[in-house]
């Protein structure tokens, strides 16, 4: 029988990787939107929320979280356990239950969230969906008989941001930053904590006034227009809205000082990127990538690159620690910082 | 004597008039509730065609008045699905047994309307809530035709036995 033991390290508190930071979590709504008999199996893991990232609810099949980067099955008892077969199988009224509550109660009020594949709920946290898609054309115009969920857990990582700060920013002239990390790696996290120490100004000669464009809502991740987040006092977000058009917008309206943006790549995002700068505005932007030579590969990339858009370019690593940087480069390629250390 | 006889039996006749009348208000009173049924339908229909309210919102904006049974039951479903982590059809069906007592309409299409009230696209809303109203529609019309007839019924039964009881005092 294979059975992992970290039973016990779920009543321990852990603190965030980054040196100083807090890691704050909104456990309890998540629990308001699962069923009892899910509930209850999995509050010993969201007591140690700290950790667990997602849950994934498929209809018929056993019930699993991604916990610390790794993918655990829940049994009868609330364990974890890495064999399949001894999983607690979700019956597919849980996910219907489970819709109606994310919903509250009211999924035509949810359809345009819908089409885009999730709904986040208060605390910030996303619910991905899937099941059957109806198109018109080519466009996707609603889902029905939804069999899959995966509730993302939102993290916060007060502080994890703070070490990158002497370098991207001199005097009161900020760089244009972006940061480069494989999925999962924490450069979501780590913008977001950049939005909110830039915006309070923490630590620095004076706060900036932020614009965020969060397309999918994991920044800011609004809640009925309203932050879920801490993304700072002097901040507006364009929540749910193409980066491309939300710049634009956000240059013409908000009088950004900076503006940021999640996962960059397309030549339209390319063109606005390029409009902004030269409206005097500073960027933050995060890419996929492993490192500085896959950036210089991808063709759009590239260009960002070549034409010095950027002064700054922070590698994340990937592995078990969020937000760790690796590297950090300036515009001609140099390596500004080398370490795997964080540093205070 | 004679003009106490007299009195009494004016009295009894008043008494049985008015026992008459108030029958009458009490039905009517029920019709009133019908006809709010339906427009609270009408309403619930509109905010879910044009607004992005939730149900438990709309719930409780539909029963703020607090004057009639109907109110009550919005209300009532609003507070349920605010406090209590349960189904919706659990809720709903709990409250439409304790409404249909009292309202006496056909308890099993609002069942099947809560069965997905809430649960599918918009357009599968409407056209379920559209389809509940004609059958409601149908039901509102033979109930007023009722009512008109039962009102003349008892207005005449009441005034009969009135001047009946009268005829025996007197």
């Amino acid at each position: 029988m294979e059975f992992i033991g970290i039973k016990s390290s779920f009543f321990h508190i852990y603190e965030n990787r980054c040196k100083g930071g807090i890691v704050l979590g909104r456990e309890d709504k998540v629990l308001t939107i699962l069923p009892n008999e899910i509930r209850e199996r999995l509050v010993k893991l969201l007591s140690e929320e700290a950790k667990l990232q997602e849950i994934r609810l498929r209809s018929g099949r056993p019930l699993a979280v991604i916990y610390d980067n790794r993918e655990y099955f829940i049994d009868e008892n609330g364990n974890a356990t890495t064999n399949p077969r001894q999983g607690f199988v979700v019956r597919h009224k849980w996910i219907r239950e489970t819709m109606e509550y994310v919903s509250n109660y009211s999924l035509y009020a949810y359809e345009e969230e819908m089409r885009q594949g999730y709904i986040t709920i208060e605390g910030g946290h996303r619910v991905g969906l899937a099941g059957k898609i109806v198109m018109e054309g080519e466009q996707v115009t609603q889902m029905k008989h939804i069999s899959f969920m995966n509730i993302r857990l939102s993290h916060e990582m007060i502080g994890c941001g703070r070490q990158l700060c002497r370098y991207i920013v001199e005097k009161q002239r900020v760089y244009n930053t972006l940061l480069i990390s494989p999925p999962r790696s924490g450069k979501t996290t780590m913008l977001r904590d950049l939005v909110r120490i830039f915006s309070n100004g923490e630590g620095l000669e004076q706060g900036y006034t932020v614009g965020v464009v969060d397309e999918r809502s994991e920044i800011a991740a609004c809640y009925m227009g309203v932050p879920q987040n801490d993304v700072g006092v002097r901040t507006d977000v364009l929540d749910c809205c193409p980066k491309s058009q939300g710049m634009t917008m956000l240059l013409r309206s908000m009088a950004p000082q900076i503006i940021a943006v999640d996962e960059i790549g397309g030549s339209r995002d390319l063109e606005a990127l390029k409009s902004a700068m030269n409206c005097g505005c500073s960027i933050f932007a995060t890419v996929h990538g492993e490192n500085m030579e896959e950036i210089r590969t991808k063709p759009i990339l590239r260009s960002f690159v070549e034409m010095h858009l950027f002064q700054r370019y922070v590698v994340l690593s990937a592995g078990a620690k969020l937000g760790q940087v690796q590297h950090i480069y300036d515009d001609m390629g140099n390596c500004i910082y080398w370490g795997k250390q964080e540093t205070a | 004597m004679g003009i106490l006889r007299f009195l009494a039996a004016i009295m009894l006749a008043a008494a049985c008039a008015l026992y008459g009348q108030e029958r009458i208000m009490v039905m009517k009173r029920r019709m009133v509730e019908q006809e709010l049924w339906q427009q609270k339908l009408l309403l619930l229909k509109g905010e879910i065609q044009y607004g992005h309210t939730s149900l438990p919102e709309l719930f409780s904006y539909l029963g703020k008045t607090q004057e009639y049974r109907v109110d009550q039951f919005f209300l009532s479903l609003s507070e349920h699905l605010a406090k209590e982590q349960l189904p919706f059809y659990t809720i709903w069906k709990q409250e439409v047994e304790e409404l249909v007592k009292y309202l006496d309409i056909s308890i099993e299409p609002l069942v099947l309307v809560g069965q997905q009230l809430g649960s599918v696209n918009r357009q599968t809303e409407l056209k379920n809530l559209e389809l509940y109203m004609q059958q409601y529609e149908r039901e509102l019309t033979q109930k007023r035709e009722c009512f008109r007839e039962q009102k003349k019924v008892v207005r005449a039964v009441s005034i009969s036995f009135g001047l009946a009881l009268m005829l025996l005092v007197i």
